[in-house]
């Protein structure tokens, strides 16, 4: 039985370090644990309390979901995200393989050329006015492909997957290429199998890119019925904002149950990509440091 | 052995926890920090308006305007509806209190009242946000009509860049849009630019009573118990804060946020006038352009305030508070004064003392030298606070716009706008429009706000003159009522600036001298109410310092800009 522990450098600094990671832990999730129980509190008492909050306030209540939820934009929002997001994630993914394919492959013509200017769109964009008009020409404006084909392929995510595909060796393509198999067929039978994790990452940051995107639509989209849901939510976090600030004299509601909204607003939003991203998790180390370089 | 293990795990639990937190953390940062951006923007509705860029400018071309007139003047009035069919489009910026419970404006009660009274088939194009007014602006295809709030450049600007047509050949058949903008001189010269082009559609505030919404705050309740009368005079205040310090426990008598201590009480002069100073941003005397913080009258009021803040009067932390921890300190008993609005600070709060009979507020006007004088300013906004709708060189038929437009102005109009449609969202009771219930207490559980947004304009902005009627009805409670009246109750009108800007040419010199005052004002600020610098530096330092920064110029600009107003 060995029951005394000695007391080596190595403990010291584990117990340290467990206790700073978890007050860092603490700092981090704190914020995120009120947003919740506020959003649960009644909003008298909430405005009335000062300094830290370790339980809801009672009178427990679902008024601000109840507002959030009556509101029928919420309701189109979140299915015209869907949208984006199902039709995105689809033409994200198809352009990105086959970009990283094409950068990946030996032999074809022009190769460097083409990969310097894909690289030249990181550092350089032609801005918001001319992305506009461009838009406007294409007959987009007011469409949700306005939403889904500008930004199809994200360079920096391109990259990624090209480093993941880079990862393969290169012996394998050449037998599959002995074996007659077509470029296609390569890219489908060995190059996908071979990088979920990367693929994975794909999804997640493309999916969370098109979850929180709201600018575009701010700009393309004239017919509220198409505004996805963080425009709505953005729109409500204003007009609860204005009415609890601005000139707007008056008793209302309103602006009590703005900070309420706040919160229960957050809550409806990121939960659900809250919720993807543990099962997300393991290829998300794995894939997102393919490209770096390993010691 | 095993229980380490265990432990391992769940530590190892823990720390995906916090990996995955801080992982979508750093993915809302975006959303966080535009939201930030929007706050400081909504907070200082002053600053914006100030710049040069959203205003109009002076020098009028008298010819031109007394043609318009005598154009308008043999006007006939326009029948309603019209006789023609037309379709118009409406670019306007999405407005959630509408859209929450409509598709869009037109499909409100109020837009299809609108509609059928005037025979215009109105679509709306709906725009997220000023960028995508700005694109659309850009983009040169225009709509019939925009609900317009600025252009770079000013409104000048923006009848050059063919996005405004100007009203002038237009106005027979505006006729009672002319008979409002005749009513009243700064009507007119606020929507005509220097060149005498009419820009639009005004929104115009048509009473005093609607220019106030915010001023100094009180625990009435607390004044009751002590016996003591509002304070008028900055005595009266010293010895209220100083009862409620030592007889009311409270720990902070007099707490107020940094942005409105500098961009309400002093810049709209609400703790000024006892020292002789008007207010500390630009006002006029006798069409002479001065600017408070330059002036040597401002040294006492920083004197009342540093002596407030030595006595531990005023909050230690005013330059950090924020209204929830200022609302909260009201409400348990730890603050008696501050400075906010109508709704966001009293209605807030009245509302979430309900269950407590003795709990009450009040509001009480700037402070005098002397009780029962008038003060010279309090918070005072324009009448035609910039909002216009506008007709665009390509609008289809002006004609039939200029009078779909023209609707708010009449007397129907007037109704339908301010109080929605008669029988449904008001009645007429001893011959005033009142809400009927469907506003004040909705059925579907709406707030008055999202209400009225379904049946009038009242609430917001739109082509119409705004009445009292709406605010008094709106802002109903008694304290806010009694709080309206005592802020209402100045000089402003006398000395406030009217809306005028710099010249297009100066505007850039204007902003960059201007910015760098704000900032040095704003530091110097707080540093003698703090004490960090003593008062006796005021002169030797502060204003020598203003002088060497060319505050002269910017005032000499204002004035320039005034001449200018005053001569349209």
């Amino acid at each position: 039985m060995q029951n005394k522990k000695k007391i080596t450098p190595y403990r010291v600094f584990s117990v340290f370090n467990v206790i700073f990671m978890l007050l860092l832990i603490l700092v981090t999730a704190y914020p995120v644990y009120y947003i919740v129980i506020a959003s649960f509190s009644d909003p008298g008492a909430l405005s009335r309390h000062v300094g830290l909050l370790w339980m809801p306030m009672k009178p427990y209540t679902l008024s601000a979901y109840e507002m959030v939820f009556r509101n029928p934009r919420i309701i189109t929002g979140l299915l015209n995200t869907l949208f984006v997001l199902g039709t995105g994630l689809l033409i994200n993914l198809t352009l990105t393989m086959l970009g990283a394919f094409f950068l990946t492959i030996k032999g074809p013509m022009l190769k460097n050329a083409i990969a310097l200017m894909i690289i030249f769109t990181m550092y350089f964009s032609g801005g918001m006015i001319p992305g506009y008009l461009n838009i406007r020409d294409l007959k987009l404006l007011d469409t949700l492909w306005a939403l889904v084909l500008p930004g199809a392929v994200s360079t920096a995510n391109l990259i990624i997957m090209k480093s993941g595909f880079q990862s393969i060796p290169d012996s394998l393509i050449e037998s599959a290429r002995l074996d007659g198999g077509s470029y296609l067929q390569i890219l489908l039978r060995v190059m996908i199998p071979l990088s979920k994790a990367t693929i994975a990452v794909m999804v997640l940051y493309y999916g969370v890119g098109h979850w929180n995107a709201w600018f575009n639509a701010s700009i393309y989209l004239r017919d509220s019925d198409k505004f996805p849901l963080q425009l709505v939510v953005r729109n409500i976090l204003k007009l609860a904002g204005s009415s609890a600030m601005a000139s707007g004299a008056g008793m209302d509601e309103m602006a009590q149950m703005a900070e309420l909204i706040k919160y229960a607003l957050i809550v409806v939003t990121t939960t659900p990509i809250l919720v993807l991203y543990p099962f997300l998790q393991k290829y998300f180390v794995k894939g997102v440091m393919v490209g770096a370089i390993k010691g | 052995m095993k229980k380490l293990y265990q432990w391992k795990k769940v530590t190892a639990c823990i720390m995906a926890a916090a990996v995955t937190l801080s992982v979508c953390a750093c993915g809302n940062q975006n959303g966080d920090k535009d939201d930030a951006g929007k706050t400081t923007s909504q907070e200082n509705p002053e600053a914006s308006k100030e710049t040069p860029a959203e205003e109009t400018s002076s020098e009028a071309e008298k010819s031109e305007e007394s043609q318009a007139e005598s154009e308008a003047g043999g006007a006939a009035e326009v029948t309603y509806p019209l006789k023609e069919k037309v379709h118009l489009t409406l670019a306007m910026v999405d407005e959630a209190a509408v859209t929450a419970n409509a598709k869009n404006l037109a499909e409100t009660p109020f837009g299809k009242a609108w509609q059928e009274a005037t025979g215009v088939e109105l679509e709306i194009m709906q725009l997220a946000d000023g960028d995508a007014l700005n694109l659309l602006y850009a983009s040169g295809e225009l709509p019939d009509m925009i609900a317009y709030s600025g252009y770079t450049g000013g409104a000048e600007k923006a009848i050059k860049d063919k996005i405004i047509q100007p009203l002038n050949d237009y106005m027979q058949y505006a006729p009672d849009l002319q008979a409002v903008l005749d009513s009243n001189d700064l009507y007119k010269k606020s929507s005509t630019t220097k060149d005498g082009d009419i820009i639009g559609f005004p929104f115009i505030r048509g009473d005093d009573y609607l220019l106030s919404s915010a001023g100094l705050i009180i625990r009435q309740d607390w004044l009751d118990d002590l016996n003591l009368e509002l304070p008028q005079t900055p005595d009266d205040l010293y010895e209220v804060l100083k009862a409620f310090k030592e007889e009311k426990g409270a720990k902070v008598p007099f707490s107020v946020g940094n942005w409105w201590l500098k961009s309400i009480a002093l810049e709209h002069g609400l703790l000024t006038s006892p020292f002789g100073l008007v207010k500390g941003n630009f006002y006029q005397v006798d069409g002479k352009v001065h600017y408070g913080y330059a002036e040597e009258a401002y040294k006492d009021v920083l004197a009342f305030l540093n002596k407030l803040y030595a006595e531990g009067l005023l909050d230690p932390n005013f330059q950090t508070v924020d209204d929830n921890t200022i609302r909260a300190n009201i409400m348990n008993g730890e603050t008696g004064v501050t400075v906010g609005n109508t709704g966001g600070y009293m209605g807030n709060m009245l509302q979430t003392m309900e269950e407590d009979p003795t709990f009450n507020l009040n509001g009480f006007g700037p402070l005098v030298a002397k009780a029962g004088d008038v003060p010279m300013s309090t918070h005072y906004d324009n009448a035609l606070p910039g909002k216009y709708i506008i007709v665009t060189p390509s609008c289809s038929n002006k004609e039939a716009a200029v009078q779909f437009l023209n609707y708010g102005y009449t007397k129907e109009g007037s109704l339908l706008f301010n109080y929605g449609i008669e029988g449904e969202s008001y009645t007429i009771v001893d011959g005033e429009p009142t809400y009927t219930d469907l506003i004040m207490h909705n059925p579907d559980g709406l707030t008055k706000q999202l209400a009225l947004a379904q049946y009038t304009r009242a609430w917001q902005d739109g082509p119409f003159v705004q009445e009292k009627g709406y605010q008094l009805q709106y802002a109903d409670l008694p304290s806010q009522k009694s709080a309206l009246s005592n802020w209402t109750r100045s000089d402003a009108a006398k000395y406030n600036m009217p809306p005028v800007t710099v010249a297009e040419e100066d505007a850039s010199e204007y902003s960059k001298l201007m910015g760098d005052i704000g900032t040095y004002v704003s530091e110097m600020t707080i540093q003698y109410i703090t004490g960090l610098e003593p008062l006796d530096t005021f002169e030797s330092k502060y204003l020598e310092t203003l002088k060497s920064m060319n505050v002269e110029r910017a005032i000499e600009m204002r004035q320039e800009a005034l001449d200018d107003f005053n001569a349209r």
